[in-house]
């Protein structure tokens, strides 16, 4: 402490003889007088300088806009945002941009904070009177009270003549449909800017380019796809549901819908909902994947559609025992396989083929690739690394692959189309380029088993009299722990018509429904809670898709969907690979 | 008021009247009007939608005004006798309250600047400024007056206490004024060329110390050294509010810059003048600042003592530093700075601290043969 005042007292003493030295002390107090008023000159001189560069500066800024000061682009003024709107595959108008004012009110100016909450009540019943309250008396200039008001709304808050309330002009995007379309047209943020779906692919061009997007979705058939997907999850307590409709001629996709969606004109609302479970989620799908493998099978001429199997043992491959759900325990022909969906019978169709033409044909169908479509909700396919006899075997019959529904419908619109894949598109008026899979023959024997899974096997709840119904339904477990949850299914059903001239796929996804009435109380399969959804889908939207209905008894059309008699016997494979 | 007042008459105010610089008087007063008429529209705490004047002027604010004038009134009637002992007095009290602020005081915006007297929020620091303008010029004077008395190391030691005070809190802003109020005084008493030097050294080792240990005064400087990457909303906004106002504007009371501009009413009210006056109200009211100064300074060239001669120098090298940094920070010519805008800006401290200053010298610069 004495050492530290010791060496302030020094530094001290330093000073004053520094000071001491630079100030003159020989001059008398006069003269210092003098000399001072000399030397406050020179501060008068500074003083005038410095204001002179400010005068100058400031007419710089604001006498010349055209200065570079003005130039800086961080506060040259902003362009309105405009953003254009979105039709339908017709015209219909599914995403506007409006003027809509926003009210906030400055608490700070608030007179009598009951009046003007009961006030406000009237015109805003969904309001909660305490929340409001506490907005009008929160100590702050700006809350915000509604951010989008109706031109009525408006009025009468105008009408109240409360100079604490004020209006911020603003333009919305607005969705007139609400929930239909949620997951294709995604969402903007508080700032209009994309943030999901059509909305974030394009941004630029409804944005900067002002240039409106028209949709290969037909809102009309959207609507029936969805409540009719509603309908059912609401009959099977089910937590789930997906849906699309796609034109198998070119691959548009006319309606594709995924539930629960959400509000896009409340966004906020719906969250958990942000998912599109048609195209940015994967699954395994099951059995529909049977339609593939047969595809497979008979495209690479090894099988035959009159071939038969032995289905009468379960198969063994490495530590699992592979069965039948709906056993028959006998010898079954190529249909039989498909109609009663045995796995035994699809693994060893495929085994006949190898997995090296099974894995070139996923290939071809873009059923190992990411989702190749616009939208920025892409799934990226799951399969399996080493690629042998098992993978080979569980993936014909749809397990151990998983994919995305749309990857499924597109596949399988290449098998039923006469062997074209196309991508699945949603902007109407693409060329769409397509490339062959399969031989017109591979796809008109498929569509002969589709045909007769309808009339004759699990799908018989899609028959739709004169559309000649086609149909594949599949019951997958969802995986859980390591294993198969048994209560947990993926029911689905694959519907294509008419099936002598294949136009449409109407694909039908159930997430978790539960025995219901409408199941008869059993195991709610792609049979029960799938099929009856797209029977209704195909009885309403074909009438609007201009398909007319046929006379199943025609002769020409009998002898397309004939299914050939079983005739070479295969029992080389014995159950045990 | 010219007439009511005979030269004859003998009465207090009368002979108050007869003995002051009534340019500068009058100057002053004017600047008030302005600086009422424009805290009138342009602050953005009024509601625009508000009709009628009486609801739109801040009740705190004419306080502040009517108290600020009564202070100008009252220091402009002391005789030099009172203002030595205000000085004294006032300058260790003003010690003692800004230690006693580092304990008690009200911390805003990481800084401890004030004291809540009641009910108020006190800034100390704006009334230090005038004080220590005053007990510092005694201090100098003292030096002369009598050799034996090392008054410039008393005034040195009076100056890096309150210096020390200010730093802590922190205040750089002020301590730069109350820099340039010391060495200004000590080059008009005779620093040499050389001590000149050795001070402008000093002040570049202390911008730098400062730049190098506290972050808040490195942002200022680093934005306004590189714009571009960093951020400068404020002075941004504040030279669109002059580009938007023009040469001639007459939007007072509806610009629209003041909403978006954080302490237009404060620190960046030149910006909020600047759209609603236009650039040539801007450049009248710079004049009249200007004028306001010359005026001082002409007054410290007619003085015949020492410590008068410094006490107004000191006041008017505050005045005039404090109102050219305000409007360059404002127009982006220095990093910005928080200093209020002398007799305009909202603050009631400020206003007070100012009108003390020009009232002092108002009492200052009184022809002793009248009075």
């Amino acid at each position: 402490m004495q050492l530290l005042g010791r060496l302030l007292n020094c530094i001290f003493k330093y000073i004053s003889k520094l000071i001491n030295k630079s100030i003159n002390f020989d001059n008398s107090y006069e003269k210092t007088l003098k000399a001072g008023k000399n030397r406050s000159l020179i501060i008068k001189g500074v003083v005038w300088t410095v204001y002179s560069i400010i005068s100058l500066k400031i007419v710089l800024i604001g006498g010349f806009p055209n200065d570079i000061y003005t130039k800086k682009p961080s506060y040259a003024p902003k362009k309105t945002i405009t953003r254009e709107s979105i039709y339908d595959r017709n015209g219909t108008l599914v995403a506007d941009f409006l003027n809509s004012d926003g009210l906030y009110v400055n608490p700070k100016m608030v007179k009598d904070a009951k009046l003007l909450q009961h006030q406000l009540l009237e015109i805003f019943p969904n309001m909660n009177p305490d929340k409001l309250y506490k907005k009008l008396t929160r100590k702050a200039r700006f809350v915000w009270l509604v951010r989008r008001l109706t031109p009525k709304q408006k009025y009468s808050v105008n009408a109240l003549g409360d100079i604490s309330l004020n209006f911020i002009k603003a333009k919305t995007r607005i969705y007139p449909h609400e929930n239909l379309m949620s997951h294709i047209l995604g969402y903007v943020n508080v700032d209009n800017i994309g943030v999901s779906g059509i909305e974030k692919k394009f941004d630029k061009k409804l944005s900067e380019l002002e240039k409106p997007v028209h949709l290969t979705i037909d809102a009309r058939i959207q609507y029936i796809l969805r409540s009719e997907i509603l309908k059912m999850m609401k009959l099977t307590s089910a937590i789930g549901g997906t849906g699309i409709v796609m034109d198998v001629t070119n691959g548009e996709v006319i309606a594709m819908t995924s539930l629960p969606d959400f509000d896009p004109n409340h966004p906020n609302k719906g969250r958990k909902n942000f998912l599109n479970k048609a195209t940015h989620a994967v699954y395994e799908l099951g059995s529909t994947f049977k339609i593939i493998n047969s595809a497979i099978a008979l495209e690479s001429k090894k099988v035959s559609i009159r071939d038969v199997y032995d289905a009468t043992k379960p198969i063994k491959i490495g530590k699992f025992v592979i069965n039948d759900y709906h056993a028959q325990k006998k010898i079954l022909s190529v249909p039989e396989i498909f109609i009663h969906s045995s796995n035994i019978g699809s693994i060893k169709m495929i085994m006949d083929v190898g997995t090296k033409i099974q894995k070139e044909k996923m290939q071809e169908l873009n059923l190992l690739e990411p989702l190749d479509i616009i939208l920025p909700e892409r799934a990226k396919t799951i399969y399996p690394k080493y690629w042998r006899k098992t993978e080979t075997a569980t993936i014909s019959y749809g397990h151990g692959i998983s994919v995305s529904p749309l990857h499924l419908v597109s596949a399988i619109g290449a098998v039923v189309n006469g062997g074209t894949y196309y991508k699945p598109l949603f902007i109407k008026d693409q060329i769409a380029e397509g490339r062959t899979v399969f031989s017109s023959k591979t796809s008109r024997q498929v569509r002969k088993l589709m045909r007769y899974n309808t009339t004759n096997g699990s799908g018989k709840l899609t028959n739709v009299q004169g559309y000649l119904v086609g149909s594949k339904t599949g019951t997958a477990e969802k995986p859980k722990n390591g294993g198969y949850d048994k209560k947990a299914l993926i029911s689905s059903l694959v519907a294509s018509f008419p099936m002598h001239n294949p136009k449409y796929i109407v694909y039908i996804l159930i997430d978790e429904p539960q025995p219901s009435p409408i199941t008869n109380n059993l195991r709610p399969t792609g049979g029960w809670v799938g099929a009856p959804v797209a029977a209704k889908v195909i009885e309403q939207i074909a009438p609007i898709l201009d398909i007319y209905p046929v006379d199943e008894n025609n002769p020409a059309i009998k002898r397309a969907m004939k299914i050939p008699p079983p005739k070479n016997t295969k029992t080389k494979i014995n159950g045990q690979i | 008021m010219i007439n009511m007042l005979s030269r004859s008459d003998k009465s207090l105010v009368a002979r108050w009247w007869w003995s002051i610089d009534k340019p500068l008087f009058k100057k002053i007063i004017l600047l008030m009007f302005v600086g009422i008429l424009i805290s009138i529209t342009a602050p953005n705490y009024n509601n625009e939608k508000v009709v009628g004047i009486t609801t739109s002027i801040n009740k705190k604010y004419l306080l502040f005004v009517l108290l600020g004038i009564t202070t100008f009134l009252f220091f402009s009637f002391l005789n030099i006798k009172w203002i030595k002992r205000i000085a004294i007095f006032g300058g260790f009290a003003l010690i003692i309250t800004l230690i006693l602020m580092q304990f008690i005081g009200i911390e805003k915006k990481g800084a401890i600047r004030w004291i809540q007297i009641f009910g108020f929020s006190v800034q100390p620091t704006e009334f230090v400024k005038p004080i220590f303008a005053t007990f510092s010029a005694l201090l100098f004077s003292a030096q002369y007056k009598n050799l034996k008395i090392p008054g410039i190391a008393m005034s040195f030691g009076l100056f890096i206490t309150f210096a020390i005070l200010f730093i802590i809190q922190p205040d750089m802003g002020q301590t730069i004024l109350l820099t340039a109020i010391w060495v200004g005084q000590l080059f008009v008493v005779g620093l040499s060329i050389q001590g000149v030097l050795y001070i402008m050294l000093l002040v570049i080792i202390g911008i730098i110390t400062a730049y190098l240990f506290m972050p808040h005064f490195q942002s200022r400087i680093d934005s306004w050294i590189m714009p571009d990457k960093n951020d400068t909303y404020q002075v941004d906004k504040s030279l669109q509010s002059f580009a938007d106002g023009g040469w001639l504007s007459f939007k007072w009371g509806s610009g629209t810059n003041k909403y978006k501009i954080p302490d237009a009413n404060t620190d960046f009210i030149f910006a909020v003048i600047g759209e609603e006056g236009g650039i040539l109200f801007c450049i009248l009211l710079i004049t009249l600042f200007t004028f306001i100064i010359n005026a001082m300074l002409k007054q410290v060239r007619k003085q015949d003592d020492l410590f008068i001669m410094l006490a107004i120098l000191g006041i008017a090298i505050q005045f005039a530093l404090q109102t050219a940094i305000n409007i360059s920070s404002t127009i982006g010519l220095i990093p910005a700075k928080g200093m209020t805008l002398p007799l305009i800006s909202a603050g009631g401290s400020s206003y007070i601290g100012i009108s003390m200053g020009l009232g002092l010298i108002i009492a200052l610069t009184r022809r002793r043969d009248i009075a």
